[in-house]
């Protein structure tokens, strides 16, 4: 059933998913080439130095990717739940309501996971064929906030689509911005370190934010 | 299990509105349910509470002899459900969205819904998007019988369809309901529609349940008596006459008592009156001459 289920909801988000995908790629390829163009015309050690020194971030382009990707991918796979409250004849079928609304977030969270791994992926591949391995982990360390942003930012369009009341709606969206902006703030190279973990762990928590909603819209709240 | 459907003391508000006040029906496990009523009587609101998409303020509601908003897994499967306006999943085709639904349910049939599908014009891989209403409720009841479930709850399935794609719901519904021994409950607003297909009803206006029972004694015994007289202002509900119009001075009275009656209590108030008669009603006249006009 569940099988059945992942396949609705891959019906839903497919395109976007593939759209996705081809925007990274662009984004990359964008990067890299534009790496590429800066190594060539200048000297290394200029371009190492504005790294180290100047916090020079080549990859700063797909700074809020990850996010625009997240609330992309929720609102693919929400809105057509929401409208003319569809959502009904999900929760209709003959499973359990609260595993039901969970695997829903589960699965759009595994998409996305792979959306962020080819980026994660193909960006750090890139840059280590190219710098250092001191440069690369620092620019791995600075993606992880903006790629648990888009995470967060799939989980709050999520609970802020299923909410049935328009106030709570806006009370999720106002906390959902600030708490986004912790994970984007400008900062030096690697500056998030020392909080990796906590970020980690509160995001993964925000998994079952949408839980609360949708037990309202299951009470018929508005 | 005698009934499939208890409501016991319903109440349900909406902030300070009320909806519903300690509404009570049972409906009987193989009978044809009808919840009739103007736009705004609250058979919407009775649907969700039944589907447990409401918590009702006050009172139960059973289904299958369980909470109707703690229904389990398995009893949901024995549950067909109508939204109103027939809403499915849009971004899926024919094809797909029965792929879909057959993992769910452990009895389905498959030949039924292309049975109906083979009906409608549509290309296998055309979204339920760019079907026409009615070509959509033709999806929507493919998916309800192919589901074959004990109890398929109805909400307005008339709503935007034209006297064609009603008559075939109704129709398929019928030989469905009726060969299988399946309960339906139904709502709607074209009352006509459902002349000869229901079993029993209750109508429902914005004071709380008006009338409850079998459809058959309701359209036997409830009559219109149309008559000429000067002295209008003699008229008024009361325990024989449940609703009247007047039109300049042709009178319109409907009651469930029989013409003797009804002329002598006209008679006991005063009242002189000429051209009585007893004036043949279809179920929606029936409908209107107990709820009203407005």
């Amino acid at each position: 059933m569940y099988r059945a289920l992942a396949y609705k909801e891959w019906l839903k988000i497919r395109w976007f998913t593939v759209g996705a995908v081809g925007i990274e790629i662009l984004a990359l390829l964008y990067i890299f080439t534009n790496l590429r163009a800066i190594l060539e015309f200048n000297n290394v050690i200029a371009v190492w130095s504005s790294i180290v020194y100047k916090n020079y971030m080549f990859f700063n382009s797909v700074k809020y990717l990850p996010l625009a990707i997240g609330i992309t991918i929720s609102v693919a796979q929400y809105l057509p739940e929401v409208i003319d409250k569809k959502l009904k004849l999900t929760l209709h079928l003959p499973l359990e309501e609260s595993r039901v609304l969970l695997f829903l977030n589960l699965f759009g969270t595994m998409i996305l996971s792979v959306l962020n791994l080819l980026l994660v992926a193909v960006l750090i591949i890139g840059t280590s064929m190219v710098f250092p391995a001191e440069i690369v982990w620092a620019e791995f360390i600075t993606l992880i906030p903006w790629v648990l942003a888009g995470y967060l930012g799939y989980f709050f369009t999520s609970s802020i689509l299923i909410e049935p009341s328009w106030q709570r709606k806006t009370v999720m969206a106002i906390v959902g911005f600030f708490m986004i902006n912790i994970y984007l703030v400008d900062a030096i190279y690697g500056a998030y370190i020392g909080i990796i973990i906590p970020l980690l762990i509160i995001t993964l928590l925000y998994n079952y934010l949408h839980m609360l909603p949708g037990f309202r819209f299951k009470r018929g709240l508005k | 299990m005698e009934n499939v459907v208890e409501v016991k003391n319903l109440t349900h508000y909406y902030g300070n509105k009320k909806v519903h006040e300690n509404l009570n029906f049972n409906i009987k496990n193989g009978s044809i349910f009808g919840l009739l009523g103007k736009n705004g009587t609250g058979k919407t609101t009775t649907i969700n509470i039944l589907n447990g998409f409401l918590k009702p303020t006050s009172g139960k509601c059973l289904i299958f002899g369980e909470d109707s908003y703690r229904i389990s897994p398995k009893t949901k499967a024995r549950i067909g459900f109508l939204i109103e306006g027939h809403i499915q999943y849009s971004f899926m085709n024919i094809i797909q969205i029965e792929k879909y639904y057959s993992k769910f349910y452990s009895n389905w049939k498959r030949d039924i819904y292309y049975e109906l599908m083979s009906k409608l014009k549509v290309q296998e891989n055309q979204k339920l998007s760019k079907m026409s209403c009615g070509q959509r409720s033709q999806v929507a009841l493919g998916l309800l019988l192919a589901q074959d479930p004990d109890l398929l709850i109805l909400d307005d399935y008339s709503m935007g369809l034209d006297a064609g794609y009603r008559r075939l719901f109704l129709d398929f519904l019928k030989e469905y309901g009726k060969g299988e021994n399946k309960t339906i409950f139904i709502t709607s607003h074209i009352i006509q529609d459902l002349d000869g297909f229901l079993d029993d009803c209750v109508i429902l206006d914005y004071n709380g349940v008006v009338l409850q029972m079998p459809i058959e004694e309701f359209k036997t015994k409830f009559k219109m008596y149309r008559f000429n007289s000067d002295q209008q202002e003699l008229i008024s509900k009361d325990k024989v006459i449940n609703n009247f119009e007047i039109i300049k001075n042709k009178i319109t009275v409907y009651s469930f008592e029989d013409a003797d009656k009804v002329q002598k209590h006209l008679r006991d108030k005063g009242m002189v009156f000429n051209n009585f008669q007893n004036i043949p009603m279809d179920l929606e006249d029936a409908f209107i001459g107990i709820t009203g006009k407005y």
